[in-house]
């Protein structure tokens, strides 16, 4: 496990959330360093998904109560875009499709968007193609799905590389995956791992959700937690990871009733 | 008679235009000459040979001419 006196990218403090009036999670804590990436697992309705989607800021989860600080911003009080542009992106477990909108032109919006509040320039057409081809060879997606509409018609693994191929791009500072695993091939699992491995650097983090811990015999978390019930009731390192893909979750279950 | 050829980077294409033509306009296209939102002009070129040279050359994947103007 890293340990690191460096301010935290992401300081969680007993975070409630609720959707519909359904409190999902009941306090979450969670600190996160640069540097390092922490999984997330749990049963399903556990809140994993709740707790990435709510740190991106999508709107239809309700805040009760609890902080969320991100490079020492109240990222609570961020409109989605705004964390989008100072560097929190979400891999979608389920990405939408965008009929109409050329996955070539909706990168550059997101990269301009980026780069405008940065107080930089839009990138040129020609200097972002070429930056573009780039990273389409360095996460092996196929050329010609930049061509197309967003998503449209791509198959779930297609659909997985091009958020890796976002995340390329746009170089997030905490990156928030959720259960980008699901609905992917052993090969498309290698190819996001590796994508994800790839852009790790000492500057940036990740958060990623998973119910499965065959994703992190590619990525090595520094950190696993489990989430039960809205909680993290147990932390440890990778090899927690491995004793809940050989025991299940009823054991970490039944330790957190016994000890509430 | 002039030659252009449009280097479009969202769609991986670069098409062959004859200066007259309304998708051309001498190099101004439809979004401005030179470099636009998406893509380049290049030319004037002399001929329509030096412009499938020039098309070509861009290593574009889909490289033709235009079917409105048929240069």
């Amino acid at each position: 496990m890293t340990t690191t006196t460096t301010d935290p990218i992401l300081e969680v403090r007993d975070l409630h959330v609720s959707i519909d009036e359904q409190e999902i999670l009941r306090g979450v804590n969670l600190t996160v360093h640069p540097g390092e990436i922490h999984a997330i697992m749990g049963p399903n309705g556990s809140g994993k998904s709740t707790l990435a989607n709510t740190l991106a800021g999508r709107p239809e989860y309700t805040v009760t109560d609890g902080k969320a600080v991100y490079r020492g911003m109240d990222l609570l009080e961020m409109e989605p875009e705004d964390r989008a542009r100072e560097g929190v992106f979400l891999a979608f477990q389920y990405p939408v499709e965008l009929p109409g909108v050329r996955a070539w032109q909706f990168l550059k919006a997101a990269v301009d968007a980026k780069r405008i509040h940065l107080g930089e320039e839009e990138m040129g057409a020609r200097e972002f193609d070429r930056l573009l081809r780039s990273k389409v060879a360095e996460v092996e997606i196929d050329p010609e799905l930049v061509r197309r509409s967003v998503n449209e018609g791509f198959s779930g693994g297609e659909k997985k590389r091009n958020e890796v191929l976002q995340m390329a791009l746009l170089e997030p500072t905490l990156s928030l995956l959720d259960e980008t695993d699901s609905g992917l091939d052993i090969d498309a699992l290698r190819i996001v791992a590796d994508g994800v491995n790839r852009l790790r650097r000492p500057d940036n983090a990740a958060v990623v959700v998973t119910h499965y811990q065959r994703i992190l015999n590619y990525i090595t978390p520094d950190q696993v937690h489990v989430l039960v019930d809205g909680r993290i009731v147990r932390s440890g390192g990778p090899e927690l990871a491995e004793q809940l893909e050989a025991q299940g979750y009823d054991w970490v279950r039944e330790e957190a009733e016994a000890a509430s | 008679m002039a030659y252009w050829v449009y280097e479009n980077y969202p769609t991986d294409k670069a098409m062959v235009h004859l200066a007259s033509c309304s998708f051309c306009k001498r190099g101004t296209g439809v979004h401005g000459a030179g470099k636009t939102r998406n893509g380049e002009w290049h030319g004037p070129f002399g001929n329509a040979q030096e412009a499938r040279f020039a098309a070509k050359n861009t290593q574009r994947v889909d490289v033709r001419d235009c079917a409105k103007c048929a240069p």
